[in-house]
């Protein structure tokens, strides 16, 4: 596709490889050392994620541990390693519960309207009324902790304001000619809904979830820092900070793997997000430019 | 009137979520305090004291009219009112939010009208990606690193403990700076982006040009007029923080030992006190809510041409955007 035009914008562009930007391509590094960690943990960690050495307690950075031993003398890059596929996997599982949750909501809210969308639009602002952290700390304190339960609670929280940005996205698409169309042609809802409007809905909703992503991993990180996420022994990026902060005056370098890699990856994500807003929202590289 | 019966009714489903949020519960809360070797009888006298017995709608009414008169009953221990607990603790929390929420605005415009006026200026990438930086960073962490630099390293200010400032004003200052700017940064990241943005935009129509031609000094044109245009998301991003810092000060009371709510949450959450949890969900709601309808109040002041529909705006940018933890 060289010397193309962009189907975008209509700008002329280089085309091809040179045309992804290099942010772009910093994420894509950044992700797939990412998923080698989720996905290979024992091939790429040094040592047994939980294997106590307790003769080597707190030690620093050496060539044998490169970045030093936690205070049982765990190995701590090979928790962080292990600790990618957990807090990966509860980013997740909360964006996952936050879509079964909000998709129906939203489309149903926005496709139907009337009073079904005002009762649904009364319980997402009552929802919404909550401080996201608080609701999930409650959640997952009834719900007894571990990984799934405070994640579960984390999609629920999120929940509402996905059903908001689809249900908005459903109103607007539910007008266009085409709709009318397949209306006219006698289309039932169901595939009305799932044939021509969701597929013309669903980008800001993809950009939103790669945003949930990292609003779940640092959810995650807290929880679990609070004692109410992944439970000792497993690694997560949260229960490290936790047993980092309790030995935080003897060893404060410990805090920095799990917390450098969280703010990375959020970042990533965060990153991915607006380039996807950039491509399907010229309009949005042009504010930004 | 609408907006009234519309806060009334989110109220009450609010307090629905408060209450039901025990019935998540695994197990029998009677079981779990007679503990297990307890004859059945015992239990079911627990489960009759406690109220359990009865259908969850009878048992929502009487907690629901509790919570209107003041009364959100005691811990499960039984040695201390909920109310009370709650009151001790509240003050900490609200002048540490106050504080964060101030440092958050005066960083965040400051940082965003900078950047905006520079625009495409090294100054301002540097604001945008300091700001992007901001908001990816989680505020726990930030609040560990500030301990160990400012606190453990420098020795500048303590990092544990609180004062209240009616009570000892110079240590309050002392002990509030480093956790509101911990809980803060987040926000001054948010609000720094949406004014920048906002602000970009404004200075580009045609009445700031119209204004710039008539020779006002930009500082009249950029406060006067193009803030008051650009004030509109920054009284939404403002609200929203709100909701963010009550949710942020369960992790930095934890981090920097603040005797508040988020603290009390935390404990009881370890120690499943649902009770104090549903106390403090419920006020938290209550303070939001009525947030909520500050912010709408403000928006008909800085817009007057906004009559009722703003809270569903507010609402839609909420759900594209604001979304933190």
């Amino acid at each position: 596709m060289s010397a193309s035009t962009s189907r975008v914008t209509g700008v002329p562009g280089t085309g091809g490889l040179r045309a992804v930007p290099l942010r772009l391509w910093l994420c894509l590094a950044v992700l797939a050392v990412l998923a080698c960690c989720a996905l290979l943990p024992n091939a790429l960690a040094p040592y047994d994620p939980n294997a106590q050495d307790l003769g080597n307690i707190l030690d620093s950075p050496s060539s044998a541990h490169w970045l030093g031993t936690d205070d049982v003398g765990r190995d701590v890059l090979s928790r962080l390693i292990a600790g990618t596929r957990t807090s990966l996997a509860a980013g997740f599982i909360a964006v996952a519960v936050s879509v079964l949750i909000g998709l129906p909501v939203g489309i149903v809210a926005g496709y139907f309207g009337g009073w079904v969308d005002a009762v649904l639009m009364r319980g997402v602002d009552a929802v919404l009324c909550f401080p996201p952290l608080i609701l999930a700390l409650g959640v997952a304190a009834a719900a007894g902790p571990g990984l799934v339960n405070s994640m579960a609670a984390v999609g629920i929280v999120l929940s509402p304001s996905l059903a908001r940005l689809i249900r908005a996205q459903v109103l607007a698409v539910k007008e266009r000619p085409y709709v009318e169309v397949a209306r006219s042609f006698s289309c039932g809802p169901f595939r009305i809904v799932f044939r021509h409007i969701l597929p013309n809905a669903m980008q800001p909703v993809l950009v939103q979830a790669a945003i949930f992503l990292g609003v779940a991993l640092i959810a995650e990180a807290i929880l679990s820092f609070l004692g109410l996420g992944v439970q000792p022994p497993a690694a997560s990026w949260g229960s490290m900070l936790s047993r980092a902060f309790a030995f935080m005056p003897q060893a404060p370098r410990l805090m920095f793997p799990p917390g450098i890699a969280i703010v990375v990856t959020v970042l990533v994500f965060n990153m991915i997000s607006d380039l996807a807003q950039e491509r399907f929202d010229p309009r949005a590289r042009d504010r930004r430019a | 009137m609408q907006r009234a019966g519309s806060i009334v009714l989110t109220l009450v489903l609010a307090t629905v979520i408060t209450f039901g949020l025990q019935k998540l519960v695994p197990g029998d809360p009677a079981l779990a305090i007679a503990g297990e070797d307890a004859t059945a009888q015992r239990v079911a006298e627990i489960r009759a004291d406690l109220g359990l017995d009865r259908p969850f709608v009878v048992q929502y009414l009487d907690w629901l009219r509790g919570a209107v008169t003041g009364d959100l009953g005691t811990t499960i221990r039984g040695d201390a009112s909920v109310w009370d607990l709650i009151g001790q603790r509240l003050p900490a929390t609200l002048t540490l939010a106050a504080v964060a929420l101030l440092f958050s605005i005066i960083i965040g415009v400051g940082a965003g009208v900078a950047a905006a006026l520079r625009h495409g200026s090294k100054a301002d990438t540097a604001v945008t990606a300091v700001a992007t930086l901001g908001v990816a960073v989680p505020n726990f962490w930030l609040g560990m690193v500030i301990v160990v630099v400012f606190g453990l390293t420098l020795n500048w200010l303590p990092v544990s403990g609180y004062a209240l400032p009616w009570e000892d004003f110079a240590a309050w200052a002392r002990h509030v700076t480093l956790p509101a700017i911990a809980l803060g940064t987040a926000g001054a990241a948010e609000i720094a982006r949406q004014v920048r943005s906002a602000l970009v935009e404004v200075l580009r129509s045609d009445f700031i040009r119209t204004h710039r031609a008539k020779g006002l000094p930009q500082r009249a044109v950029v406060w006067r007029h193009a803030m008051k245009n650009a004030s509109l998301p920054l009284v939404t991003v403002v609200g929203l923080q709100i909701s963010h810092l009550l949710g942020g000060t369960v992790v930095i009371e934890s981090v920097f030992a603040i005797p508040g709510i988020g603290s009390l949450i935390v404990q009881s959450a370890n120690q499943r006190d649902y009770p104090v949890i549903q106390g403090v969900v419920f006020v938290t709601a209550l303070l939001i809510i009525l947030t909520n309808l500050a912010v709408d109040l403000v928006y008909r002041y800085v817009d007057p041409r906004i009559g009722v529909r703003p809270a569903r705006r507010a609402g839609l940018r909420r759900a594209q955007r604001g979304v933190t933890v």
